[in-house]
């Protein structure tokens, strides 16, 4: 093989002699120092052998000597092949044209592909009619795809409002235009409804934009007390009032108390590792994991950490390789007694979480009060918030769907039958 | 036992030979002795050579020091190559020849 690719690199040429002293020939080359190989005799008189491009102008005078004629045959070897292809001329033109045209083929835009998704967006005609009119359309450059991206995107939203999101992706010869329809909130319920409290707390503040209130500051309300009623009270003219069922509308501003009780366990069972550890190395390729070696396995409770590491980060852009490394180490579980100092941080640590959870977005903190007790065996701890927000939630009203339908909404009160408030509840 | 030359006397044996024999030295290199290498019955190389005097395909005849000749008769014999101290002949040997030289 090796001398084969040495023969191949330096180039050599298969010679036929003839003569009658082909014998002599052979002796006075190699007495030259020159190296002959695949000698063979297809014919009395006749020889066939390899000798390197370099060596056969050494062996004329051996011609000569020996009164046979050489003929070469063949060449072979590279550098007779790169004369070869250096002096076809048409076949690097043809090469470096079709390089050329791939080139410049890429430049361009081939295919504008859309794809709509979600939401009532106009059909696939109609945004490509828009690309077209933008100037995304094949045949025009990458460059002034890349260069317009921009401006091709603020286009595109002026022309598509009802698009909630929308992308132009070039991938080689491909414009992927990506459009998202705007998913609409659902509609809110019309008609008159009421305003009753989301939650149990005391009044504080009411703003009544719509309706009548029927509560007022410093009131204690729970859920669903009837805060605002949506109906409106208007004198009539020939006297007496009249009850207008509407949508009742306002703030109702109150002092709201969340609680969080949690109970902290002062001994616990930790893990501890013991001295036995085993590290495996593994290779993930896409979603195969190859490990290196599987042996001595660690039984009973283990603890496994997994630490990873990209590897050819230049080539590997999308993580497609990965090395892994696993330690699963022996663990033993000990009773441990933890200092009440060390409960209560995680103690409240926690209950700030569970709150975070309840407060709403809009609610102000106002008073904040902590208590905690330690017992045996656990530290309970309370935590306390006072918030001021609205709790005003709007209800449908009750009263309206029990009304048989085409009757009057406006009811009739007689003057004498009340004082002004409502007596439709 | 020792040689006896034509005129009846004890032909000496020459001081290099002597000396490799006592020394056990490589004989291929101080009494250009030829050395045969041989690969079952289809292969051989011939190293310190002096030449070919005659080759076909049935017979190649190489010329080696001191007069000395290598006959090799077979079929299909073929050279593989040929440098200035070594060839390589393979094909089917039937017979192999060391007429004449000495040492």
């Amino acid at each position: 093989m090796y001398r084969w690719l040495l023969d191949f690199y330096h180039g050599y040429l298969v010679v036929m002699a003839q003569g009658k002293r082909l014998e002599a020939l052979l002796n006075r080359a190699a007495a030259a120092g020159i190296y002959l190989w695949g000698i063979r005799r297809p014919a009395p008189g006749r020889l066939l052998f390899r000798v390197r491009g370099k060596d056969f102008p050494r062996l004329r005078p051996a011609f000569r000597r020996c009164g046979c004629r050489g003929k070469i045959l063949h060449r072979s070897g590279l550098p007779f092949l790169l004369r070869r292809l250096l002096q076809n001329k048409g076949r690097w033109l043809g090469l470096a044209f079709f390089i050329t045209a791939i080139q410049v083929l890429a430049s361009f835009v081939w295919v504008v592909g859309v794809a709509v998704e979600n939401g009532e967006l106009p059909g696939e005609p109609r945004i490509r009619e828009e690309l077209r009119e933008i100037g995304v359309r094949p045949g025009v450059s990458r460059g002034k795809i890349k260069k317009a991206h921009e401006r091709i995107l603020e286009e595109l939203t002026i022309a598509f409002p009802e698009a909630a999101w929308i992308d132009v992706e070039l991938r080689g010869v491909v414009v992927l235009v990506t459009m998202v329809g705007k998913t609409p909130p659902p509609a809110e319920e019309e008609g008159p409804g009421d305003i009753v409290a989301a939650k149990e707390g005391l009044v504080s503040e009411v703003i009544v934009l719509e309706g009548t209130p029927l509560v007022k500051a410093g009131d204690m309300v729970s859920r669903g007390d009837l805060l605002i009623l949506g109906e409106k009270i208007l004198p009539r003219r020939e006297g007496g009032f009249i009850s207008q069922p509407v949508r009742a509308d306002g703030i109702v501003k109150a002092r709201v108390w969340y609680e969080q009780k949690i109970e902290e366990p002062l001994v616990i069972w930790r893990p501890v590792r013991g001295p036995r550890e085993r590290v495996v190395f593994s290779l993930r390729w896409r979603d195969r994991v190859f490990p290196f070696y599987r042996r001595d396995r660690i039984s009973g409770m283990v603890l496994w950490e997994r630490h990873t590491k990209r590897i050819c980060r230049g080539r590997n852009q999308m993580n497609l390789v990965e090395l892994i490394k696993d330690i699963y180490s022996e663990v033993s579980w000990m009773k441990v007694r933890v200092s009440p100092e060390e409960a209560l941080a995680k103690a409240r640590r926690e209950a700030a979480r569970e709150l975070s959870f309840l407060l709403p977005e809009a609610a102000a903190v106002k008073n904040r009060r902590e208590e905690w007790e330690t017992g045996e065996d656990f530290l309970t701890y309370r935590l306390v918030v006072e918030t001021l927000e609205d709790i005003a939630q709007l209800a449908v009203s009750t009263r309206e769907r029990q009304e048989e339908p085409g009757e009057d909404r406006n009811r009739e009160t007689a003057p004498e039958a009340g004082n002004g408030q409502a007596s439709g509840i | 036992m020792a040689k006896t030359a034509k005129n009846g006397h004890r032909r000496r044996k020459p001081c290099k030979t002597l000396l490799v024999n006592f020394f056990g030295l490589p004989g291929e290199v101080l009494l250009d002795l030829p050395r045969l290498v041989m690969l079952g019955n289809n292969r051989m190389v011939v190293e310190n050579h002096r030449g070919l005097l005659e080759y076909t395909e049935e017979t190649v005849r190489i010329k080696t020091a001191q007069n000395g000749e290598i006959r090799v008769t077979g079929k299909g014999l073929n050279l593989l190559y040929m440098a200035r101290e070594e060839l390589g002949l393979a094909g089917r040997f039937l017979r192999i020849d060391l007429p004449g030289g000495e040492g």
